[in-house]
């Protein structure tokens, strides 16, 4: 009945109704996300060592600190990929991710020959600007380690619990680790855990045979457990690592100053903190932006 | 080189003085056999190629079968996408027993229609459907909660629902350090976890005070003699102290009246007033599951045929650790998934 009832209207009254509905939908959807796209600055967040569950938490926590400062929303971003585009494409953001991560795209960004025969003035039409490093009990830097029960290391036979993605902990094993031989790395097991604690407890309880983690993480569990001695073995040490980097893209230097001057006092307020605790830091350091720029991460101010 | 080699032996056999006589009719029945297998290979060639790449593909790749209690179910879906995501390599089949009323009869279809060289479970409908039929393969089971009868049972492998006693209690000890006494409510059926929680307790300088009850003790007082000793109650799954939705309400309402903040197994008990939560991540469990499979597979030892979880997920309720009082270690919070009672 219905369909018939359908059926018989005109075709031209039924594609103007249609299009009057959708036009509706439209013009009832847009003034918010226009005025939202137009109003909010979004800082992305990706970093392949946290866990991707843990985004919800990070946005919460992140979104209540800025909601006090003014339109900012805090977005992590899963994909690798996908945070790598925005962070070529997207001209007014802030972008937090590993400083390994922001060297290798200011590389490849370099090597890119399309980039490098633009003139001189379409290349830095908004200024790419590495304005603040995470910190910890006052240190910029941190080490990975690589330990296990066993004192040797197998790659073809052994399984690797870690909280980074399986290709990052590769990449991580091979260009931040001396003397380690891992020609037999894609044979190499790897069980992704959410944290490093996790991939620690995973070794201790046999589910895995080693375990890549930070040396704070080790020095944590070994206080929880210290009338015990430790059965864990360091196999390996990377080199000091650079703490989170947030690098600033924006048209205008006050807004610059603004977001970096908001994300910077974090430190000082409950909230602020509270985010701070949650990325493993406790504060943000000023850093050198001619140096930033130049690809060095090197602490300044 | 290899039939260069060939030939000159042949040769050199047909040229020996005992064969000479029948040498004639030797090299004819030799030609004869050769023509033949070369007319045969020449009739089929590519049907014998095609046969022979099935044969060795059906040999190497494994074929498993994922039954699923129901995909449609967020903690199930999980399990399964992780672990298929986890093997490569493998023809991977997945039996979805959610809208299945006769799930055996499901399956024993399924298992008639093809060769599978082993069985991972989700969830109890799954792989109490397994179980019924008992196929002649090794299982794999996870998000189950009454894995423990499946512990010592033959090609039964697993991976458990709760996070390990002591990686929970270490989290405990990690998120407020200065809680000293830990008490816990126990039946029978838990004596010999609280016997390992209670070493695991004392490796981290915590005392792990244990009541155990029986099924008609009252829990109103044993609860209430316990919390009057202890900085903390934990609680672990048991079938006599949480039999009921009410005997978990009413043990939530009597540690809220004492100032005694409860430590949990799952995020179900976020809800009740849990002050914090530790659950196993499902994803790992999937991963986990995988690499379970592949040892399996190829036949390497597995130590410990059901294995506790790797992941954890932790969720943790700010305001009861302010309305207690509790010290929290505020470096923890870089392992919280989800912040509660906000």
């Amino acid at each position: 009945m219905h369909k018939f009832g359908l059926l018989s209207v005109p075709i031209f009254l039924r594609v103007s109704f249609i299009t009057r509905i959708l036009l509706l939908c439209v013009l009832s959807m847009t003034p918010v996300s226009l005025l939202k796209a137009q109003t909010s600055l979004t800082i992305y967040f990706h970093k392949p060592e946290i866990n991707t569950a843990r985004n919800s938490v990070l946005k919460n926590t992140f979104d209540l600190y800025l909601s006090e400062n003014g339109a900012y929303q805090f977005q992590p971003v899963d994909n690798r990929k996908i945070f790598e585009t925005l962070f070529e494409s997207e001209d007014e953001a802030v972008f937090m991710m590993s400083s390994r991560h922001y060297q290798q795209l200011l590389l490849r960004q370099k090597s890119n020959q399309n980039y490098e025969k633009l003139p001189y003035g379409q290349q830095s039409q908004v200024l790419t600007k590495v304005g603040l490093l995470g910190m910890k009990s006052g240190s910029g830097t941190y080490r990975k380690i690589l330990v296990g029960k066993a004192k040797h290391i197998n790659f073809s036979t052994m399984t690797l619990a870690t909280s980074a993605t399986r290709d990052y902990s590769i990449s991580l094993l091979e260009n931040e680790f001396s003397g380690l031989s891992l020609k037999a790395s894609s044979a190499l097991n790897v069980l992704v855990v959410p944290k490093d604690i996790d991939a620690l407890m995973a070794v201790g309880f046999g589910l895995a045979d080693m375990a890549l983690t930070t040396k704070s993480s080790l020095e944590k569990l070994s206080s929880l457990y210290s009338h015990q001695n430790q059965p864990l073995h360091i196999l390996g040490e990377s080199n000091p690592l650079q703490r989170l980097a947030v690098v600033f893209r924006q048209r205008s230097v006050e807004s610059y100053i603004k977001t970096l001057t908001i994300i910077k006092q974090m430190s000082k307020s409950e909230q602020g903190r509270r985010g701070l605790n949650m990325l493993g830091l406790d504060d943000w350091r000023l850093i050198d932006e001619s140096i930033g720029q130049e690809g060095g991460m090197s602490h300044g101010k | 080189m290899e039939s260069r080699f060939l030939t000159n032996r042949i040769y050199q056999l047909l040229l020996r003085p005992d064969f000479r006589l029948s040498r004639g009719v030797s090299f004819l029945s030799f030609a004869v056999l050769c023509m033949m297998t070369l007319a045969s290979c020449a009739h089929q060639p590519e049907q014998a190629l095609s046969s022979k790449q099935e044969l060795s593909s059906s040999l190497d790749i494994p074929h498993i079968l994922i039954v699923n209690t129901n995909s449609q179910i967020d903690r199930y879906e999980i399990a399964e996408t992780s672990f298929t995501e986890s093997l490569s390599n493998t023809k991977i089949r997945v039996l979805d027993l959610g809208d299945e009323h006769r799930p055996v009869d499901a399956l024993q279809d399924t298992l008639n229609e093809s060769d599978y060289d082993a069985i991972y479970a989700i969830g109890a409908k799954a792989l109490g459907s397994v179980d019924y039929i008992d196929p002649d393969m090794p299982v794999i089971f996870s998000s189950v909660l009454n894995w423990r009868r499946f512990h010592e049972q033959d090609n039964y492998y697993g991976i458990a629902s709760e996070v390990a006693p002591k990686a929970q209690l270490t989290w405990f000890k990690y998120f407020f350090p200065e809680v000293k006494k830990v008490g816990v409510l126990h039946s029978v059926d838990n004596q010999q976890l609280i016997q390992d929680a209670r070493m695991s307790a004392n490796e981290l300088s915590l005392t792990l005070i244990a009541s155990e009850m029986k099924a008609e003790d009252t829990l109103e007082k044993n609860a209430n003699t316990l919390l009057d000793q202890v900085d903390a109650l934990w609680l672990v799954s048991d079938p006599v102290v949480m039999a009921t939705t009410e005997k978990a309400e009413l043990l939530f309402e009597l540690a809220h009246k004492k100032g005694i903040p409860v430590l949990s197994y799952n995020r179900f008990f976020d809800d009740l007033g849990a002050l914090l939560s530790i659950t196993a991540d499902l994803a790992t469990t999937g991963r986990q599951a995988a690499l379970m499979m592949k040892s399996v597979l190829s036949q390497r030892v597995i130590e410990e045929s059901v294995q506790f979880p790797a992941g954890s997920r932790i969720s943790l309720n700010v305001a009861k650790t302010k309305a207690y009082g509790i010290v929290l270690n505020e470096d923890a919070l870089d392992s919280v998934d989800e912040l509660v009672g906000e």
